[in-house]
């Protein structure tokens, strides 16, 4: 009899109908499910924690579930493989299509016109078996219509659309002459020949750039509106508000205090510069990549893109993508262009399958970093301290692509009113299209600009204004019936008072300035610095996917198309089925987008009983302790319904829901049956005699609420469950859905809050300045954050302990100048961008605000937790130097010339 | 056969390996992870600056061993070396202490700098075995061997709570 719980090594694909009308078969295939699904025993390319049991108490973590493989140095990253590597998953024997190794050939200016290039300088060993360029590409009609192909490589006769924009891709014929070949063109100033100078253009802006004008007097918000009146009236409204600012101020009821800020282009410098093989399969016309993205499937997609044009001479049919654990990530590998230009050259390879290792000097001159960003904030008190009104303008360099760029604005502007009540509020944000260096998506996403705008101009009003600057903030905090910039509602506990006051009594707080007197007389300047951010996690409405299935051996595997960058998804989600079903994941598939792919969901036909508000968004670090950890938490409740409350009815021959069902140490116990308790592998072993379901995966959107609908389970009532969609099977190939009757979305006015959730962090910190050398050491930070229910302390407070490095660079000392002598130019590494060691990092504390009551979820941290930081520093200097500084990195320079 | 054709000839964990002198100055990194597959050891700045190519190298199987960033390194610089990765450090897919301490401290976090800081955490306890020094001067030890390994992730913190558990049995109050 065919047993259907036999292995089956099916794996999910999807179809990407193109504008030609041709269908390409996109897969994406996680690293775990490729080793597991072809038996490759654990230990040969580990990456799975089976021999030392991760987490072996139900709903807790011993180590991290990715650690044993990243601890024992085992293949993990993209960087980590060969082609040789892959030949028992289809890839050719090296020895029979040897690999090939691929080098881009980038402009360093944007100055001059490209007049030529040539390798000449190579001898003949060493020369490229392929040259692919602008003008191959377009003979062999590669499709550069997509979001973000456009500008692939430079045309001759023209100049760079931005630093690093290639000029061509080098196929060269193995890893010994690619190295030799490089040494002698990477810094070569010969190989590309640039001709007359030629005048850059004005910036023009990416759309769409944002206006939001909130005046609650004459109840006028982005969201209190329809948007046609919003549209027709903003601008009245907002010469209303500015006019009422610049009349109180002449008339002396409400004081100003305005600066205009400037903060610097941030490298992510993650520790993995990006990496890839391709392989273009010619026998079957399937492309073959394997990578370490934040966004397999936006990728995936894209990639099919360049190949749909009828007359391409590559007939892509199929697109396969292996997604590895990045090594790093903090935004700045989700819509990378990397993937792009792996895809492209593959083809030319000649069935070659191909390697690609940027370097760090590459990584620095294309690789996405935090915008350039100015901003001209003003904000306005009465006085007694009461914040009246705030605007706020936020303009970004968005570089030469146009990437997440006016997004990552719009969320500067969402957050320009930070955790207080300000009832009139203009708020205007956007990104230029300019030729520097790329900007994108990046910790904070545009958060950390605006926090740090506020915080220091609310710091130096309260100082004026003889406030302690806890108490102005206290003065004015955001409540739940007051409303962001949009007009949106705080639909949560934000917890603000708590951590205000967690801080305030800290001796760090209280005797600052006895301190600075004893650091005075230590010949040190000596400054504490507070300051509150109020991070939203998610973006303005969210879908989610999650899946578990149950192997016959009693583990778990969760499936996620969500990547781990570090951040600890991997970990936070590999807990989450401990909630309904008892027991901790053994391993975890992350990046298996393709398995969700593939269930064919739909945002646009309503009908469907597919149909979906939201579909599945990126890998934000922010997304997976909230958002992704609810999809992977409900996908175990349909088996709990479905396969064990029926097995559990088998073992003791009588009826029992699923809401008699709980656990205790990773065993059943049922309710009303005392002595009875179930052991894990008996239900298991219930569940697949009688062919119960064992895999299941489902979908969740949130806007402010769940989406929630109505679920008929065989032989149980209606259950009506936070989710949109779910799908029960034996296996991956017999998923199917799960009638859904009632389906109820968030209202839609919920779509124009901009954001509906956040995790408020403050931090208070002091330095020490030494007025000779200009050198800012910052001493201790104590930092309270709001988290709601932690999955994983350890992870939670190791994502502060990063966030206050990294923020502490943002204040202090990286720069990646957008000139000629910047990273663009391609001669930038770590001896010129100075990251945080360990001897700089202060003695900290984070304090974790008890939930709030009835929270039962956890909030998103990862961002929050460096929010606050920059701005705290920067109070810190001001208290410490009696100077404002408003434009970062406050290098030990500015700070000399400022005391000079 | 001319000194150009000879081959180099070292130890990689105790296996001993050899290299056409045509590939003399091959960085170390390449070679371990190109040609021999050992990818544990991590290509990241290539200039010397973030350490997470650390190497554990001596001149003989039971000589001092000491740090060698394998970007840095040409393979010609090995010949006659032992090299040791961090693939030599556990046996049989078991961590050693120090890696069980990086687990139970959730010292990292992406982890791609790990084996960097495992190599250069092994030179120093193989220093403190030989030499001990006070505990008040520990962080000062490890700041010296492991101050400069860059980690964009955790910020340290979990990292060095790790070493110091590692180290202090090392230190002379724990000895005495």
């Amino acid at each position: 009899m065919f047993n259907l719980h036999e292995f089956n090594i099916h794996r999910r694909s999807f179809i990407k109908t193109c504008g030609s009308g041709a269908a390409i078969t996109l897969t994406i295939t996680s690293l775990p499910s490729l080793l597991m699904a072809n038996k490759v025993q654990a230990n040969e390319l580990a990456l799975d924690s089976h021999s030392l049991n991760w987490a072996p108490t139900p709903g807790k973590a011993d180590f991290r579930i990715d650690g044993l493989s990243k601890v024992l140095g085992n293949k993990v990253f993209a960087r980590d493989f060969r082609s040789k590597d892959l030949t028992r998953y289809g890839w050719p024997d090296n020895t029979v299509k040897e690999e090939r190794v691929v080098y881009a050939l980038r402009t360093n200016t944007i100055e001059s016109v490209i007049s030529s290039y040539n390798l000449d300088m190579l001898p003949s060993h060493l020369q490229p078996l392929v040259v692919v360029d602008a003008t191959k590409i377009a003979k062999s009609h590669i499709d550069l219509s997509g979001d973000v192909s456009d500008g692939l490589f430079v045309r001759l006769g023209e100049s760079a659309l931005y630093y690093g924009q290639p000029v061509a891709m080098l196929i060269f014929k193995n890893a010994v002459i690619f190295r030799k070949a490089k040494k002698i063109l990477q810094f070569s100033k010969n190989v590309i020949q640039y001709a007359n100078k030629v005048s850059l253009q004005e910036s023009k802006t990416y759309e769409p750039t944002y206006d939001y004008v909130k005046d609650e007097s004459v109840n006028f918000s982005y969201v209190a509106k329809s948007a046609d009146e919003y549209n027709d009236n903003y601008r009245n409204v907002q010469n209303d508000v500015f006019n009422e600012m610049a009349s109180k101020v002449a008339e002396g009821d409400w004081k100003i205090y305005s600066r205009a800020f400037e903060t610097q282009v941030m490298d992510p410098m993650f520790m993995e510069p990006e990496s890839g093989l391709a392989w273009f399969n010619q026998s079957n016309n399937s492309l073959n990549l394997l990578l370490g993205t934040q966004s397999p499937t936006g990728d995936i997609k894209e990639v099919a893109k360049l190949f749909s044009d009828k007359k391409c001479a590559f007939k892509v049919k199929a697109v396969d993508l292996i997604s590895c654990y990045p090594g790093g990530g903090f935004g700045g590998r989700y819509k990378s262009y990397f993937t792009l230009y792996l895809a492209v050259v593959a083809p030319f390879a000649d069935g070659h399958p191909v390697l690609w290792h940027h370097d760090r000097f590459e990584q620095f001159q294309i690789g996405i970093k935090r915008h350039q960003t100015w901003v001209e904030e003003a904000i306005y008190l009465n006085k007694l301290g009461k914040i009246k009104a705030l605007s706020a303008s936020f303009t970004l360099d968005g570089g030469g692509r146009k990437n997440s760029s006016p997004y990552v604005a719009q969320l500067a502007a969402l957050s320009s009113c930070s955790a207080y009540k300000i009832p009139k509020a203009i708020a205007k944000a956007q990104a230029l299209d300019t030729p520097h260096l790329i900007g994108g998506a990046q910790r904070g996403f545009g958060g950390p600009q605006a926090f740090l705008a506020i915080e220091t101009l609310l710091d130096e009003a309260a100082i004026e204004l003889k406030i302690d600057p806890i108490v102005l903030r206290r003065n004015n905090l955001l409540s739940k019936t007051d409303t962001i910039v949009t007009g949106g509602p705080i639909v949560q506990d934000l917890q603000l008072e708590p951590i205000l006051s967690a801080l305030e009594k800290q001796p760090l707080w209280q005797n600052r300035f006895n301190n600075q007197q004893a650091y005075k007389e230590k010949g040190l300047l000596y400054g504490v610095g507070f300051a509150l951010s109020n991070q939203a996690y998610g973006t303005s409405g969210d879908g989610m996917f999650g899946g578990i299935s149950i192997e016959i051996d009693g583990s778990i595997t969760v499936r996620t198309p969500y990547v781990d960058m570090g951040n600890g998804a991997a970990t936070a989600l590999g807990l989450a089925p401990s909630h309904f079903i008892g027991q901790n994941a053994s391993s975890i598939k992350m990046g298996d987008a393709g398995y969700f792919d593939a269930l064919n969901l739909t945002q646009t036909d309503t009908s469907s009983d597919k149909y979906v508000l939201k579909g599945s968004g990126s890998s934000s670090a922010c997304l997976s302790a909230f958002q992704q950890y609810h999809a992977v938490q409900y996908a175990a409740m349909p088996l709990l319904v479905s396969a064990i409350a029926p097995a559990i009815s088998s073992i003791l021959n009588e009826t029992i829901t699923y809401d008699k069902i709980s656990w205790k140490d990773g065993t059943a116990v049922v309710a009303g049956v005392a002595g009875r308790n179930i052991p894990w592998q008996k239900i298991v072993n219930a569940i697949f005699t009688l062919n119960l379901p064992t895999q299941a995966a489902i979908h969740a959107t949130t806007i402010g609420e769940f989406a929630h609908a109505d679920y008929k389970f065989s032989a149980t009532k209606s259950l009506n469950l936070p989710i949109d969609y779910i799908a029960l099977g034996t296996s991956e190939v017999t998923l199917s859905t799960v009638p859904r009757t009632n389906l109820v979305n968030p209202p839609s006015i919920n779509s124009r809050f901009g954001r509906y959730a956040y995790s408020p962090c403050a931090s208070l910190l002091s330095v020490t300045v030494d007025e000779k050398t200009g050198h800012v050491s910052v001493k201790e930070c104590i930092s309270a954050l709001s988290a709601g229910v932690q999955h994983c302390p350890e992870i939670v407070s190791g994502q502060s302990q990063g966030g206050i490095a990294m923020a502490m660079g943002y204040a202090l000392s990286e720069d990646c100048p957008s000139t000629n002598n910047g990273p663009g130019n391609g001669t930038w590494n770590l001896n010129k961008y100075r990251l945080m060691k360990s001897a700089d990092i202060p003695k900290q504390e984070l304090i974790i605000i008890e939930p709030a009551k009835n929270e039962k979820t956890a909030r998103g941290i990862a961002e929050s937790v460096m929010c606050p930081v920059p701005a705290a520093i920067l109070n810190a200097i001001a208290m410490a130097t009696g100077h404002r500084f408003t434009k970062l990195p406050v290098t030990q320079k500015l700070i000399k010339e400022a005391l000079s | 056969m001319n000194d150009l054709n000879k081959k180099i000839t070292f130890h990689v964990n105790d296996i001993k390996v050899e290299v056409s002198a045509d590939e003399a100055d091959t960085a170390l990194v390449d070679y371990l992870n190109d040609d021999l597959s050992l990818t544990g050891t991590k290509f990241c700045c290539g200039i010397g600056e973030c350490k997470a190519c650390s190497v554990m190298t001596s001149t003989s199987k039971h000589g001092v061993k000491n740090k060698t960033l394998a970007c840095l390194t040409p393979v010609s610089f090995m010949n006659e070396m032992h090299v040791y990765t961090v693939e030599s450090l556990s046996e049989n897919g078991k961590p050693n202490d120090l890696q069980a301490a990086f687990l139970k401290h959730f010292s990292f976090q992406c982890g791609y700098c790990t084996s960097g800081f495992l190599m250069s955490t092994t030179v120093l306890i193989e220093r403190l075995k030989q030499n001990p020094v006070s505990q008040s001067n520990l962080d000062k030890m490890i700041d010296q061997y492991v101050g400069d390994n860059i980690c964009r992730c955790t910020g340290y913190v979990r990292y060095l709570d790790a070493i110091r558990e590692i180290a202090k049995p090392y230190t002379l109050e724990h000895i005495s």
